[in-house]
């Protein structure tokens, strides 16, 4: 991969990538995967791939990951650009439709992790620029944070209240249906 | 990008090696929970109530909110203002979102009832208008009174009342550059014949008070401002905001404008005053609309005398202001659609679209049949969605105002009053507490104490609550009414314990009759020939009633005496007058009731001796009480009428009047005891040896006349404010 220089051998290996985690493991992806990452499309687009994308803040285990997702969404991505053509297709409604549900439970088994994994894929995918997999993972997180008490949220995230009783008591009135 | 705004929360972690996220993802997390969740987590620490209340995680929040309704197939959020509960003093608002039929749900619409308004009545809420930024403009047409509310975090406040007002139309925008809401009204005062416009800014540094708009009407604009004003109040049509400004719509009700100029503007951020060009159908039954960010007029064919009178309604789009370029924009035919009945309601009204600037956009109508339905752009199909009368709510028929609005979730601050911040200090509520335990004349005079007592004072629900406090006291109030002097003094009020002294004073005396009322909500009426009067004895509160002088037969006009039929000292008519007072609670106002007759009857089927009282129970009708007056013939059924005029709270005794004597009955030993006699006075001023001057007096009036009375701060503003109630 150190010398793909010339305008010609850039065209035949555009199709692949290659990514370096921190731990200087090195993954071999599609432009069409990588490029889900706005980091990586503007680098691409500014002509730095060559040689690899050093990826400092990502460890292999969570690229592993990084990488699952996108090449999932990616081809769902082609997909979905393939049917908009025809719109109106019922036939193709039916496909799309097949395969939104597939992805839905993709997505669903791809947030099975500990909490750990999933705040080192959300960095990842603040990092990467992943809009699709920052939302999927926040919202993961938020849902679990959806039904919790002030206090449960506190030892869940160990933040310190650092609020006077009186300053609490104030905010829990200011909206006390909220709190009941 | 995602800090853009925002400042760090800064959030204090105990070190403990857990996994843990930047504040700044923290933040994309928050973004994401319901408004309840991020109202709670304001409660975490310092750094996340600060974050969660800042403007910057508002705004993400909005187009957080905006982009995620754009991307799923958008369900509407109905907001929806409920009738008054029966006491006619609260209103629920409730927030719903129809499910789509397709969905789990099967079409199940979940109502909410979000919170409660005291003091709104509901049935006189005018039409709300659209939300702006997850805030809602209400207005009770009986207070007058303006609410602002935001649905998802239920917060309310009241604007400061609306002092002078003879007119008003109210619109809520927001001013992007000061980041501040505003509501802008038009309106007319008394004794000025032209319209201006004032604008009150949430939570902005003007405080509590309505200042002028930056840019005012020109004078020859004030007739169409004028007719914009009533349009808005007799058709229930809020202006519409659209493009940063207030649109007022002049229909064709109005003659004498020139209706070149059907829709008058006022921007927001510059509050300048313009006008826009109307479209070339005209504006008969016309309503303004907001949709994909352009203003729009609704046109429902069914009301137009135009030859193209059919079962459909238009929506035309206004293209550009400047050349006044109007398209037919959506033509929707309302009769073809099975199951879904859109001709019959009087009123049809387009709240909104969902899925806006998308191919399959949905257009959402209100009726006043209390349905909401959604027209598909692209099936061209509708269906409903909602029905008022499915939710368990009913509305009085005939009121077509559409209380129906679309809403957004979003964590928009509304900003209490200053009175209102007041209003909920530990200070003032002990002051209030005092209060309430004071007797009205003092209160009264308390009002000038300082700003913030008489704020207190003349706040409505505190003369609630001081009327309900007051109502409590275990006692039969009653006070012995006199002949007042000096300015709007008509009547001298003193307790009644006090009447043997009070006669001594014949100031006080009586010169003509005077019939008083029973208290009602507070105020009694008091009757005398010529002229009633509403007072409320405990505060001096005074409004007078006179007869315009087409009266068939004025009450004051001597009657010949016809057979026995009449008996012409009857205590509690005057002349061929009698006059009932009552309350209106769903208007809040009270009502007299004059009658007048030729003749009369007023002798009661009478049992010797012997009072029997009905009471209509769980609509049974029952004997309650019987009261034999056998052993007191002051109070012979015979020589007077006599009325049984209250039960004590404490002992029950009846209290018993025949105008000139009153007394309680007591039960167990069928005995009365007096508690004022008329005929006593008289004695005592013969005993006194007065001969020729009191001759005046004698039988033509009662020099005191005892009245029942509650204790309340009710009065009415001096200058009567005409209400539009539809």
């Amino acid at each position: 991969m150190a010398s793909a220089g010339s305008g010609d051998e850039k065209a035949a290996a555009a199709a692949m990538i290659t990514l370096i985690s921190s731990d200087n493991e090195k993954f071999e992806v599609t432009e069409a995967t990588a490029t889900l990452s706005q980091t990586i499309r503007h680098m691409i687009e500014d002509g730095c791939t060559d040689g690899g994308v050093p990826l400092p803040n990502v460890t292999s285990k969570i690229l592993a990951r990084v990488i699952e997702y996108c090449k999932k969404h990616a081809t769902a991505a082609a997909g979905e650009e393939g049917s908009s053509s025809s719109f109106s297709d019922a036939a193709f409604l039916e496909v799309d439709r097949a395969f939104l549900e597939e992805l839905e439970e993709f997505d669903d088994a791809f947030l099975e992790v500990d909490r750990a994994t999933l705040f080192d894929l959300i960095l990842a995918a603040n990092y990467l620029d992943i809009k699709g997999l920052l939302n999927l993972t926040c919202q993961k997180v938020a849902d679990s944070v959806k039904g919790k008490t002030p206090e449960q949220i506190r030892e869940m995230y160990n933040i310190v209240n650092d609020l006077t009783p009186e300053e609490e008591a104030e905010i829990r009135r200011e909206t006390q249906w909220a709190f009941e | 990008m995602l800090t853009r705004s925002m400042k760090r929360m800064k959030t204090k972690v105990a070190s403990t090696g857990a996994p843990e996220l930047p504040d700044e993802l923290m933040t994309e997390v928050l973004l994401r929970l319901p408004i309840k969740s991020i109202l709670r987590c304001r409660a975490v620490c310092r750094a996340w109530a600060a974050t969660l209340s800042s403007y910057g995680f508002c705004s993400l929040h909005m187009a957080h909110g905006d982009a995620a309704h754009a991307a799923s197939s958008a369900r509407p959020k109905l907001l929806l203002v409920a009738p008054a509960t029966a006491a006619c003093d609260a209103t629920a608002v409730c927030s719903c979102s129809p499910q789509e039929q397709a969905g789990p749900g099967g079409g199940a619409n979940l109502t909410t009832a979000t919170f409660t308004l005291d003091e709104l009545r509901g049935d006189f809420v005018g039409g709300v208008a659209a939300q702006c930024r997850g805030l809602t403009l209400l207005h009770d047409a009986v207070a007058p009174a303006y609410y602002v509310v935001n649905a998802a975090t239920r917060a309310v406040t009241r604007l400061p009342p609306c002092q002078d007002v003879l007119f008003s139309s109210a619109g809520l925008g927001f001013d992007a550059r000061a980041r501040e809401y505003k509501v802008m009204r038009l309106l007319r005062k008394p004794k000025d014949p032209d319209v201006s416009c004032q604008v009150y800014t949430l939570g902005g540094k003007h405080g509590d008070r309505w200042r002028p708009a930056a840019g005012r009407i020109p004078s020859s604009f004030s007739g169409t401002a004028h007719c914009a004003i009533r349009v808005a109040a007799m058709r229930n049509l809020p202006p519409v905001l659209a493009r940063g400004s207030l649109h007022w719509l002049i229909d064709g009700s109005c003659p004498s404008i020139d209706l070149a100029a059907s829709i008058i503007t006022y921007s927001v951020t510059k509050e300048t005053f313009g006008w826009v060009q109307s479209p070339p159908c005209g504006t008969v039954g016309a309503h303004l609309v907001e949709l994909d960010g352009c203003l729009c007029m609704v046109r429902d064919l069914r009301h137009g005398s135009s030859p193209d009178c059919s079962s459909a309604i238009e929506i035309w789009k206004l293209q550009g202001y400047a050349t006044g370029d109007w398209s037919l924009d959506t033509h929707i035919n309302l009769s073809s659609h099975a199951g879904v009945n859109l001709v019959e309601p009087e009123v049809i009204r387009v709240l909104g679209a969902v899925g806006d600037g998308r191919p399959a956009k949905k257009i959402i109508m209100a009726t006043s049949d209390h349905t909401v339905h959604a027209y598909d752009s692209m099936s061209k199909n509708v269906e409903t969605i909602f029905s008022v009368a499915d939710a368990g709510v009913r509305y009085p028929s005939g009121r077509t105002a559409i209380r129906i609005c679309l809403f957004k979730e979003t964590l928009a601050p509304v900003h209490k009053t200053h009175e209102e911040i007041y209003f909920s200090s530990p200070p003032a509520k002990a002051t209030k507490e005092m209060l309430l335990r004071l007797p009205a004349r003092s209160i009264v005079q308390f009002k000038r104490v300082c700003k913030q007592w008489r704020s207190i004072i003349e706040n409505k629900s505190f003369m609630r609550s001081y009327f309900e406090h007051k109502s409590m006291e275990k006692r039969t109030k009653i006070m012995a009414v006199g002949r007042g002097s000096g300015r709007r003094k008509f009547f001298h009020f003193a307790p009644l314990e006090k009447w043997r002294s009070e006669a001594a004073n014949k100031d006080t005396w009586l010169d003509s009759k005077v019939v008083c009322s029973k208290p009602c909500h507070g105020l009694n009426l008091l009757i005398t020939a010529e002229k009633d009067y509403l007072y409320n004895p405990c505060t001096g509160y005074c409004t007078t009633n006179s007869y315009p002088g087409s009266l068939a037969c004025a009450p004051w006009e001597t009657q010949t005496p016809s057979v026995d039929l009449i008996i012409p000292d009857h205590a509690f008519t005057i002349g061929n007058k009698n006059v009932g007072l009552g309350f209106n609670p769903l208007n809040q106002e009270h009502v007299a009731v004059i009658m007048l007759y030729q003749f009369k009857n007023l002798k009661s089927h009478m049992v010797a001796g012997e009072l029997v009282i009905w009471k209509l129970e769980r609509n049974e009708w029952d004997i309650a009480y019987l009261v034999c007056l056998k052993a007191s013939p002051d109070y012979s059924l015979l020589s007077n009428n006599v009325m049984p005029m209250a039960v004590d709270p404490k002992d029950g005794r009846i209290l018993l009047s025949t105008g000139r004597k009153m007394g309680f009955y007591d039960r167990v030993n069928e005995t009365i005891e007096k508690l004022y006699d008329a005929d006593e006075i008289w004695h005592m001023k013969k005993m006194a040896g007065a001969s020729s001057q009191g001759a005046q007096y004698e039988k033509s009036a009662i020099p005191l006349v005892p009245m029942l009375y509650e204790e309340s701060l009710v009065s009415y503003p001096r200058t009567r404010k005409d209400k539009f109630l539809f």
